[in-house]
């Protein structure tokens, strides 16, 4: 039995979406460290009890675990090709340029563009999810469309 | 050409999580306390008589100090001096005296270990000669000349670090270096880390992020100079970080999130904790500009001072960095700062100005005279009521 509001109860609520969250930033590989990362970072700091928005906080440890992972640019790079071809065969009629395209966008880029695109949520509720300015996440989108089109425009 | 760019951000993010693994259960709650270092100190106490072997003409003005403090052999007090065969494997720090300035001046030994014996905490102090000095320090046997003095304090980092600065203590003409232990420097880092993660929190850009630490100045701080405030995190600090995150050597792993300082004139400052290719924990201040570019400075905390013109530096874990663009400003910060550090102040000497700074999570950075290739600082640390906790001075070009 998991106590509703527990710390337990709250991750066993939002444990899909987090690991869904951290594969967006990370690739499926990593995915999973980062979230056990990020919490127990939580655990550790007590926090998760005395947030008025608990999962805000539980995003917002995931994304600064998916920034903080330690990794030379070489292994990045072969690990970002790794995660696109891991997407082109979910849907092979996807793009490659374009997968890679987006995996390429900065974490923080790729969190606003999968709470955008894929949680369906508006800026202000990004910006509420991440706890950053409503005009940063704009910034990032645009930015990150920006990225998109040249490779769709060539 | 928008409905584009969406469907295929839209159709992308689908087929990224759909490569989702399970989610992970929650990891066990961690244990709130770290066990901390236990140990028995059990010097041997051995009769003055094992100085001579070291130190000739010094050993009887260090005899009689000694003597006039208790008899070591009774086992009435901690203290005692002793030539160790083997060398004591459970030290934390040592000061290395060279022999020949000992030579002409045989007091300084006697001075040092009397100064370490007024320090609470010390639990043992031997002397240790050139050759045993080998095994202590890790160096081939027959290297160097220094006849050193060893302490122990049981693991009390505040006892290590007193008696650290009670070496240098009117010894500096005979004084080469003080050294820390490699565990004594890991508990240093520890503790370092402790305070810069003290307070962190999240900024609105996601970045963890130091808070103020030390007491809040209670003196008048104009005559320091301007103050030099960090600035907090923009959207520059987040185009600096994935450098931060890269930029480790091989080997080196990275032990914890990097920490956010702030920014001044262009210049970010993070924190961050490394262990490096042969596992020693260290801290690293890294100095980086906006476009990505930057220097890093790592320290394993075990110097506890070494001699410059006859003065005591390297208490104070700095960098400096300097860009080849003659536009960005030279970087000087300081890491593990001593908790009790009201105010940092850096004189860079005549009409090149003087700054101060609050520390921030034990830390501190300038961004100063852009332009030069060059600079002289003298930095002084100051207590919460303007008393001077300590004053180092460096010179460096790029």
């Amino acid at each position: 039995m998991i106590e509703v509001g527990s710390e337990a109860g709250l991750y066993a609520s939002y444990r899909t979406d987090l690991i869904r969250f951290a594969t967006a930033l990370v690739g499926p590989s990593d995915a999973a460290d980062v979230v056990s990362d990020a919490m127990l970072s939580l655990l550790k700091s007590g926090q998760i009890p005395r947030a008025d928005h608990p999962r805000a906080l539980m995003y917002r440890a995931v994304l600064a675990k998916a920034n903080s992972m330690h990794r030379s640019a070489f292994r990045r790079r072969a690990r970002e090709r790794r995660f696109a071809q891991r997407v082109i065969i979910e849907d092979p009629e996807l793009r490659p340029d374009v997968v890679e395209a987006v995996i390429r966008l900065s974490p923080q880029q790729r969190a606003c563009v999968y709470l955008t695109y894929w949680e369906d949520l508006a800026p202000s509720d990004v910006a509420d999810r991440l706890d950053i300015g409503e005009g940063t996440v704009k910034r990032y989108l645009a930015r990150a469309r920006a990225k998109l089109r040249e490779v769709l425009d060539d | 050409m928008t409905d584009q760019t969406t469907k295929a951000l839209e159709r992308t993010m689908a087929a990224i999580v759909d490569t989702a693994p399970d989610a992970p259960p929650l990891p066990p709650r961690p244990m709130p306390v770290r066990p901390s270092r236990r140990r028995t100190s059990a010097l041997a106490m051995a009769g003055a008589f094992a100085m001579v072997l070291i130190l000739g003409v010094g050993t009887v003005l260090l005899t009689r100090g000694l003597d006039g403090r208790a008899d070591p052999t009774t086992g009435s007090t901690a203290f005692g001096v002793a030539a160790f065969d083997p060398v004591p494997a459970d030290w934390d720090v040592v000061g290395l005296f060279d022999a020949g300035a000992l030579g002409e001046d045989p007091i300084l030994l006697r001075r040092a270990v009397e100064q370490v014996q007024t320090v609470p905490g010390v639990s043992g102090i031997a002397v240790v000669s050139a050759e045993d000095l080998g095994a202590i320090l890790d160096r081939p046997a027959g290297e160097g000349s220094e006849i050193g003095v060893v302490v122990s304090t049981s693991g009390d980092v505040d006892a290590a670090e007193a008696a650290a600065r009670q070496l240098t203590v009117g010894t500096t003409a005979a004084l080469t270096r003080v050294v820390y232990s490699a565990t004594l420097g890991a508990q240093r880092v520890d503790r370092a880390l402790e305070l810069l993660h003290r307070n962190a929190y999240l900024s609105g850009e996601g970045l963890l992020t130091a808070a103020p630490s030390g007491p809040e100045p209670q003196f008048e701080t104009d005559r320091l100079g301007e103050e030099m405030v960090l600035k907090p995190a923009n959207t520059e600090a987040l185009d600096a970080l994935p450098f931060v995150v890269d930029f480790p050597s091989p080997g080196a792993r990275m032990t914890g999130d990097p920490v956010y300082l702030g920014h001044a004139e262009g210049v970010h400052g993070f924190v961050v904790s490394l262990q490096d290719d042969d596992g020693t924990p260290v801290i690293c201040d890294m100095r980086v500009v906006a476009d990505g570019s930057g220097a890093m400075g790592c320290n394993d905390l075990r110097d506890g001072a070494w001699i410059q013109d006859g003065r005591p530096g390297g208490r104070i874990a700095y960098g400096a960095g300097m860009s080849d663009d003659p536009s960005e400003p030279i970087a000087i910060s300081f890491v593990a700062l001593p908790e009790s550090v009201s105010i940092v102040a850096i004189d860079l000497g005549g009409e090149n100005g003087r700054y101060w700074q609050r520390p921030i999570g034990g830390s501190a950075m300038f961004a100063v005279l852009p332009g030069r290739s060059d600079v002289s600082v003298t930095v002084t640390l100051f207590d919460g009521t303007g008393g001077v906790l300590h004053t180092e001075a460096y010179s460096f070009s790029s």
